[in-house]
């Protein structure tokens, strides 16, 4: 609900005469029981139910963590799968030695770290030289790609095309993340801190450079604020968020593959949060949740079509909705008041 | 080494019709085509479709051009012209454009790997040295279109059409020159090049759905090296990246040569934005 959705909502906020407070409380509200929805799944649901929608979780993060580059500042990072494999491999790697005390604090930190540096070292040269826009995506496009052919090809270090297995359950001194409840319990509260952090930082000050950034670099420049900062510093969080995203994963998963790193990946991602909608950290879970689940009742019978239908989602999302289903929603929500205002207005 | 020499010149030779059609779109419309190393896979596709049909490659190898510029045409008048002003929504929508014609091509073709005959297979002997005919063929054929390409963007009526309506656009259509069909003839003479690329490597590689990511890939190392400013910057880069990935894969192993040029790649454009042989704007 930020962005042109937040100033829709604040907007018909103000018409109807509730205070902006309220919708605010209105919306943390909402976060409370989505998360306490969340956590009494695993009492009633079948345990292929639980793990799916622990994936989504995941995805969504990873779709919230691009929309953090694409929706608000503007960069469309087309490899944001390195830094969500980055984050795997490494916490993957870690937790497959034996012999290291502190496996899981350290497999957590570093997963996160990693990426992030990546990020930051990739952002800082880029950006402050001035690549953007098409460029850049082109390049985060190619890192992807070289990523996986690297894991393809290291097979001393990754594992090659079979990739790594048998690591230890991620623990944190007696708290262990073996099982796959444990696992999803532990997704469901990392994935609530961070989209709490996420909606901090785009209603915070950064959060308003970036939507200037964004409409318009050169007049944000000229009140001061150095464009390619602020790109940096999110597209590094950005980056550790993919990065965390990975991490999780690996629980879930008990597999880390070179495909997680790779383009295909990457376009998934894209594919989610353009679907959910840019601009709106709800929409990046939504696409997630949508997409994969109807994947999952799909993939059965039209498995081979499924990936031909994201190429067509990215051309609709282009061509016709350019907010995805959350812009859907709006639209008809607003047809729906026109057609109320009208009737009382007849009345 | 006289053989990595001329594996290099063959690569750079196709890498530079990939890439010269990457870089006059850009250059002309400031759009990126990430549906680029897809215009490659159907000129291979079709040659793969004639090859069944007649039992030769000649007849794709010829036919492709028209066939893949043919579609580019179709694509331009139907997608590109809606997104011109917008390049990142002209990505996203080329790359689901890509993802669209390589899984039709699955679904046409099946996603399995496919070997097609080399058509030439004497080799060429000088000294005690000799070399495949048919890579020498492919030499010459970069090397005539390419001289092809370069007269017709430099010494023709059209050149100076292009030229006008990439410095002043409105001034160009003020002057009556149609440049809507120009946008339409330069991206078909892209997708074009791209497919005969495509047509002439296809008995030289393994042949999938997914290649094309990869000379999509080395287009851009090129056109990242080379600039986009000038043809000459372009197949220059070619050159570079063609002779770079010959001689680091002698040395190395040939993802690592991959890393090395991408690597490279990087650093450049943090240094010369524009390319190595372009003039900085």
């Amino acid at each position: 609900m930020a962005g042109r959705g937040e100033a829709a909502a604040v907007r018909a906020a103000r018409r109807v005469g509730v205070s902006i407070s309220l919708l605010r409380w209105a919306h943390w509200g909402a976060v409370v029981l989505a998360a306490v929805a969340l956590w009494v799944v695993p009492l009633f649901a079948r345990s292929y139910f639980i793990g799916l929608l622990g994936r989504f979780l995941v995805f969504g993060l990873a779709a919230m963590s691009l929309d953090l580059v694409w929706g608000y500042t503007g960069q469309l990072s087309l490899g944001h799968a390195a830094f969500f494999g980055l984050g795997a491999y490494t916490s993957g790697l870690i937790l497959a030695q034996t012999s290291w005390p502190f496996l899981g604090p350290l497999a957590l930190v570093l997963g996160i770290l990693i990426p992030a540096a990546l990020g930051f070292v990739m952002a800082g040269t880029l950006f402050y030289g001035k690549v953007v826009g098409a460029y850049f995506a082109i390049i985060t496009l190619l890192v992807s790609l070289i990523l996986e052919q690297l894991a393809i090809s290291m097979l001393w270090l990754t594992g090659g095309i079979n990739g790594l297995y048998g690591m230890k359950p991620l623990a944190f001194g007696p708290l262990s993340v073996d099982t796959l409840n444990e696992a999803y319990y532990f997704i469901v509260i990392v994935s609530v801190i961070a989209y709490v952090l996420a909606r901090l930082l785009v209603e915070s000050p950064l959060g308003k450079a970036m939507d200037a950034v964004r409409v318009n670099e050169k007049r944000t420049a000229s009140l001061g604020y150095s464009t390619a900062a602020v790109r940096t510093v999110v597209f590094t969080l950005a980056a550790a968020l993919a990065g965390l995203a990975g991490v999780l994963y690996v629980p879930l998963e008990a597999f880390v593959y070179p495909s997680q790193l790779g383009v295909g990946f990457s376009t998934w991602i894209i594919v989610w949060l353009a679907i959910g909608g840019r601009r709106s950290l709800v929409g990046a879970f939504l696409g997630a949740f949508i997409i994969n689940y109807g994947q999952s009742l799909l993939s059965e019978r039209l498995g081979r079509y499924w990936v031909l239908a994201t190429g067509v989602f990215l051309l609709i999302v282009v061509l016709v909705q350019p907010d995805g289903l959350l812009g859907i929603i709006r639209d008809v929500k607003d047809r729906l008041m026109r057609v109320v205002r009208g009737s009382r207005a007849g009345a | 080494m006289l053989t990595t020499l001329l594996n290099g010149v063959s690569l750079a030779a196709v890498l530079a019709l990939v890439a010269i059609g990457l870089a006059i779109i850009f250059g002309l419309m400031r759009v990126i085509n990430l549906a680029h190393g897809e215009m490659f896979i159907l000129g291979a596709y079709s040659v793969v479709a004639l090859h069944q049909w007649t039992g030769s490659v000649w007849w794709g190898v010829v036919l492709a051009p028209f066939v893949v510029g043919g579609i580019g045409w179709v694509i331009e008048r139907t997608l590109i012209r809606r997104l011109y002003q917008r390049p990142m929504e002209t990505l996203v929508a080329t790359w689901g454009l890509s993802i669209l014609i390589r899984e039709g091509l699955k679904v046409f073709f099946g996603g399995g790997s496919r070997n097609l005959p080399i058509p030439i297979r004497a080799r060429l002997h000088f000294g005690g040295f000799s070399y495949p005919g048919y890579r020498i063929f492919l030499i010459f054929v970069a090397i005539v279109v390419m001289a092809a390409v370069l007269w017709l963007f430099t010494a023709t009526d059209f050149a100076l059409k292009v030229r006008a309506v990439i410095q002043r656009r409105d001034m160009a259509m003020a002057m009556g020159i149609d440049a809507a069909r120009i946008d339409q003839a330069v991206f078909a003479l892209g997708a074009a090049l791209a497919g005969l690329a495509g047509a002439v490597m296809t008995p030289l590689i393994t042949l999938n759905p997914e290649v094309g990511l990869f000379f999509l890939a080395r287009s851009f190392l090129v056109v990242i090296v080379g600039g986009v400013g000038s043809l000459l910057g372009t197949v220059l880069g070619a050159v570079i990246i063609g002779l770079g990935n010959a001689y680091l894969s002698f040395l190395t192993r040939p993802v690592f040569a991959e890393v090395a040029l991408f690597v490279f790649a990087i650093l450049l454009i943090r240094v010369r934005p524009s390319g190595l042989f372009a003039r900085p704007e």
